[in-house]
């Protein structure tokens, strides 16, 4: 049996402004003049630089990535009074390692436990913890993940590889706008004697979005 | 649904960077409007949950789409179109100035050079 969906509250009004208009397929040769053009006139309009772009695109594309949260998951193991401070403010916690989130963003880090599994979702469009994760994969964004986790978790989990036992509980967090969940997945037996840097070489994305666990090395499971 | 465990990242020295075994941008452009929207929530000029909130109804519309049987549009053109909704409610882009600017990015595209700093798009 699955538990309840425990959402954060859900976003206010529908928004009022411009209709979602009927979209044809867009043609990408157009589509890429058409953000160029944006970017040339907002940075005309001095509302944006393209260097501001520039560093936030190399950011993602070189800098940020799931390692940044793999060394908070490594902390977390290694230092239980890091760990008591990660899960009560997960970004003042990630802060101590040089981990800023973007304006406004939340990081809450949710623990698993022997009884209790985590996993993350954003039903609604694609919000995620960027600043310890990077960008998401394809598949966290697609309609079947945002819909099926919510009445089929179990289901969406087996068929990523994890399956669960029936009498651990299974807790979905629904990521929004201020409020990105990660997990603290748990830590694999027979890594006692492996350091913060080589914990954090087990720890993976999926890991810590929580549709695996994190093996211990020579674990083939 | 594909399985999606652990990927081992393929390095690639040619090839544009990989995060997990998937491209964390498939095109330039999405790159660019990706940016652009970050660059401009975190300088504060619009709140994220402004343009999350577009971005919702997009997604929206396309699972509406999908469940009737069309296609979903890909992720970044969901996006862009989100961006531009919100650029345009905020009165920062004109219809009229995106058209002819579009026009000379596909010209210059086209052309094999950009203009660092062209005139603006009405000639102003």
């Amino acid at each position: 049996m699955t538990a309840p969906d425990r959402d954060s509250a859900p976003d206010p009004h529908p928004h009022h402004g411009t209709e979602a208009p009927e979209a044809p397929e867009a043609d990408r040769s157009d589509l890429a003049a058409r953000v160029a053009a944006l970017e040339a006139l907002l940075v005309e309009r001095g509302l944006v630089t393209t260097d501001a772009i520039d560093a936030v695109v190399a950011a993602y594309e070189s800098d940020i990535g799931p390692l940044r949260g793999a060394r908070v998951v490594a902390r977390a193991w290694a230092d239980p009074a890091f760990k008591a401070r990660l899960l009560a403010d997960g970004a003042a916690a990630a802060a101590e390692l040089g981990i800023t989130g973007l304006r406004g963003e939340h990081l809450v880090v949710v623990e698993n436990t022997p009884a209790v599994h985590n996993a993350v979702v954003c039903t609604l469009c694609s919000c995620y913890p960027w600043s310890v994760l990077g960008l998401p994969p394809s598949w966290y964004k697609s309609s079947e993940y945002r819909a099926r986790m919510v009445f089929e978790p179990r289901a969406v989990l087996a068929e990523l590889g994890l399956v669960l036992d029936d009498d651990v509980e299974l807790v979905v967090w629904d990521s929004n706008a201020e409020t990105r969940y990660m997990v603290l997945p748990e830590r694999p037996l027979g890594t006692d004697h492996l350091g913060e840097a080589e914990l954090a070489a087990l720890v993976t994305r999926d890991a810590m979005v929580g549709v695996a666990r994190v093996r211990a090395p020579g674990d083939d499971r | 649904m594909t399985g999606t465990g652990p990927v081992v990242p393929v390095d690639d020295e040619l090839g544009p960077p990989r995060s997990n075994g998937e491209l964390v941008f498939e095109a330039p452009w999405e790159g660019r409007a990706f940016g652009l929207a970050a660059a401009m929530a975190e300088r504060g000029r619009f709140e994220w949950a402004d343009f999350r909130a577009l971005l919702v109804e997009e997604t929206a519309a396309d699972d509406a789409r999908q469940a009737a049987g069309g296609p979903a549009r890909p992720y970044y053109v969901r996006w862009a179109a989100a961006l531009e909704r919100l650029l345009a409610e905020r009165g920062w882009v004109e219809a009229d100035d995106l058209a002819a600017v579009t026009r000379r990015e596909e010209h210059e595209d086209a052309h094999g050079a950009h203009a660092l700093h062209g005139p603006g798009p009405s000639g102003h």
